[in-house]
């Protein structure tokens, strides 16, 4: 290993990388099907092909994150951000 | 140095190298059956000589479908659902599925398009079967899916790391190969260089990879939020099925089965370029009955579907989609399978997509080599668990996969259930080498001796093949069967690859690397450990 890892900042980066990035990922593709003024089949193609990268940048994002906390407060910001906008087109607008 | 801050890079590195230690093997495993299962259709004509090419010409569509039928059918039913994949070659074969009441299950059913002689896999089949599944685990179900589908969602991750981390000097790391510099730069040069090669068309499989194993998972939002629950318009919208149109009921269906032959005909007729791809009959022989024609834009490689929808009992044509007017979706859907299946470009991209696969390959295993040459001094037990693993695992991949081949062409002789037994034979073989590999403590001779006797059974394939079927390579290529040859020829080039690269290897016991005692004592690893230096030699 290049970086020293205290075993804290591995498991919590760790977590919040495959579980939040994961999240996200699902988050991105309900967004994407729900809220974004798009005609369906473009929303479609954005969420199940663009959320790939979303989902590993997710992870990606988690490792170089200067501290664990900020890491799944950020990812986690985003994740309550998509699935606020979701709830609100579903339930709201 | 690196673009990146000193910071992010080291973090890079560690996520690129944990990842790939991680899913490595799995990955090599994904590429390595995805190498072979390019040329799936040329392999199962291999296998099942009632499938190699005849000389004469492709008979009718009903000539091929309707003895099946007849054979499956329990006292004259129709299949509710016939799906056909329709041949495009001469040479091509005939793929049907039919299920419904009446019938008698069968998996699929493949039809020499010159002969009318048909196979039933896995009945009469395993090789292509065994490795296919093994491309995406499908032997745990639909959970070896999705666990394809996430080590390609890591494996974009491995890519994405190592592309930011060589981002700068991606042209110099293209050149730079030193095969006589110490072991660990020569395995990590190579690591770049391949990798570096492959990077778009690697990046390239493990997302569509991801795409393809996790559809199902990924799929579900969608058909929650956007098609009310139901996952058949969702693939109606991708391109996979037909629009869904109204089929009004005609007063008596004709107890005759439809010409399938002509609907292919008038579909193929629709747009000038249109190559009908699959067939679908919903509810054969009912006054409802409806034939779907689905195809894609002669020689596209980014496009959607098209379709014909005819009644079956009538004969009338109801609905017409042509492919230049398919949506985004279904474009990017079908673009995306015809990227990863490689539907394009004929053999010689085949071949090309081979030889970048079994690169890929190579990077996987280069990165493994690295980062166990990096801890060679550490002595630890995980380390040289893996070492062993990788010896096993993948070196020990070659011998099983010519077993398979070989106890396919021994079993030719109506040994019952064929499928378990090549089953046995691959996962045993495999097993073995494993195992093998774990209990030996020179890594270096485990790849060597792997390597020699997968290039040996490799180099008896043709051989087997000859013997059992007549079908020695100077008499496939007087026959025409290029797919036959193909695959003696691949096996032979693959075992003079591995024969070759076993001369190459250098399997030296070097005193340098010995740990003394104390040291292996105190790290805990095994005291009897071989000092072993592995090298392609240089000269």
């Amino acid at each position: 290993m290049k970086y020293d890892w205290s075993t804290a900042e591995a498991w919590g980066k760790a977590g919040a990388g495959l579980l939040l990035g994961t999240v996200l990922y699902i988050a991105f593709c309900s967004f994407c099907a729900t809220s974004v003024p798009v005609a369906q089949d473009v929303a479609l193609v954005l969420g199940l092909l663009g959320g790939f990268p979303v989902w590993v940048g997710g992870i990606y994002y988690a490792v170089l994150s200067q501290t664990v906390v900020r890491a799944w407060l950020v990812l986690g910001a985003a994740i309550g951000l998509l699935a606020g906008a979701v709830l609100y087109a579903q339930f709201i607008a | 140095m690196s673009t990146l801050p000193p910071r992010a890079y080291k973090l890079s590195w560690d996520a690129h190298s944990v990842t790939g230690i991680a899913i490595g093997l799995a990955l090599f495993v994904i590429f390595a059956t995805g190498a072979l299962v390019l040329f799936r259709g040329e392999i199962r004509k291999w296998e099942e000589p009632k499938l190699r090419a005849q000389p004469g010409e492709r008979i009718s569509l009903d000539a091929m479908v309707h003895p099946i039928l007849d054979s499956l059918s329990q006292e004259g039913a129709s299949p509710s659902r016939l799906r056909i994949g329709l041949p495009e070659g001469r040479d091509d074969n005939l793929h049907v599925k039919a299920t419904g009441e009446g019938m008698n299950a069968t998996p699929n059913v493949w039809v020499n398009s010159t002969t009318g002689k048909w196979v039933r896999t896995p009945e009469e089949g395993a090789i292509t079967q065994t490795l296919y599944y093994l491309h995406f685990f499908y032997q745990l179900g639909r959970w070896g899916v999705y666990l394809a589908g996430l080590l390609g969602v890591f494996g974009l991750l491995a890519v994405v790391t190592g592309t930011a981390m060589h981002l700068d000097r991606i042209v110099k790391d293209f050149f730079q190969f030193r095969p006589g510099k110490t072991l660990r730069v020569a395995w990590a040069d190579a690591h770049k260089v391949l990798g570096t090669i492959g990077l778009p068309f690697q990046t390239m499989y493990v997302f569509t990879g991801a795409y393809l194993g996790l559809l199902g998972i990924a799929a579900l939002p969608y058909v929650v939020f956007l098609f009310d629950g139901d996952s058949t318009d969702y693939l109606r919208e991708a391109g996979y099925y037909a629009p869904a149109v109204q089929v009004d009921s005609v007063a008596s269906a004709s107890a005759d089965r439809p010409s399938l032959q002509r609907f292919a005909a008038r579909a193929e007729g629709a747009w000038p370029d249109f190559d009908p791809e699959k067939m679908v009959v919903h509810d054969m022989g009912h006054p409802n009955s409806r034939v779907e024609v689905i195809g894609y834009r002669h020689g596209a490689v980014f496009g959607g579907t098209g379709s014909v929808i005819f009644h079956g009992a009538t004969g009338e044509e109801l609905l017409r989609k042509p492919p230049a007017e398919a949506n985004l979706f279904n474009e990017s859907v079908q673009s995306t399978e015809t990227l990863h299946f490689a539907r394009f470009g004929g053999t010689a991209l085949k071949i090309l997509f081979f030889l970048l696969a079994v690169a890929s390959c190579a990077v996987i295993l280069t990165g493994n080599l690295t980062w166990l040459e990096v801890r060679d001094t550490e002595h630890r037990t995980v380390n040289q668990m893996l070492a062993r693993l990788t010896a096993g695992g993948a070196t020990g991949f070659l011998p099983a996969v010519a077993l398979l081949f070989l106890a396919d062409r021994g079993m030719s002789g109506g040994v019952p259930d064929p499928n378990w037994w090549g089953d046995l034979f691959f996962f045993g073989g495999w097993a073995v080498a494993i195992v093998y590999a774990l209990c030996r403590r020179n890594v270096a001779r485990t790849h060597r001796s792997l390597l020699v006797i997968g290039g040996g059974l490799a180099m008896l394939v043709p051989v087997a093949n000859g013997a059992t079927t007549g079908a020695w390579p100077w008499a496939a290529w007087a026959a025409g069967q290029w797919a036959v040859l193909g695959v003696d020829l691949g096996a032979i080039g693959c075992g003079l690859g591995a024969l070759g690269t076993a001369a190459l290897l250098t399997v030296d016991a070097s005193p340098n690397n010995a740990s003394p005692p104390s040291s292996a004592s105190d790290s805990g690893s095994d005291p009897a450990v071989e000092p072993v230096l592995v090298s392609v030699a240089p000269e």
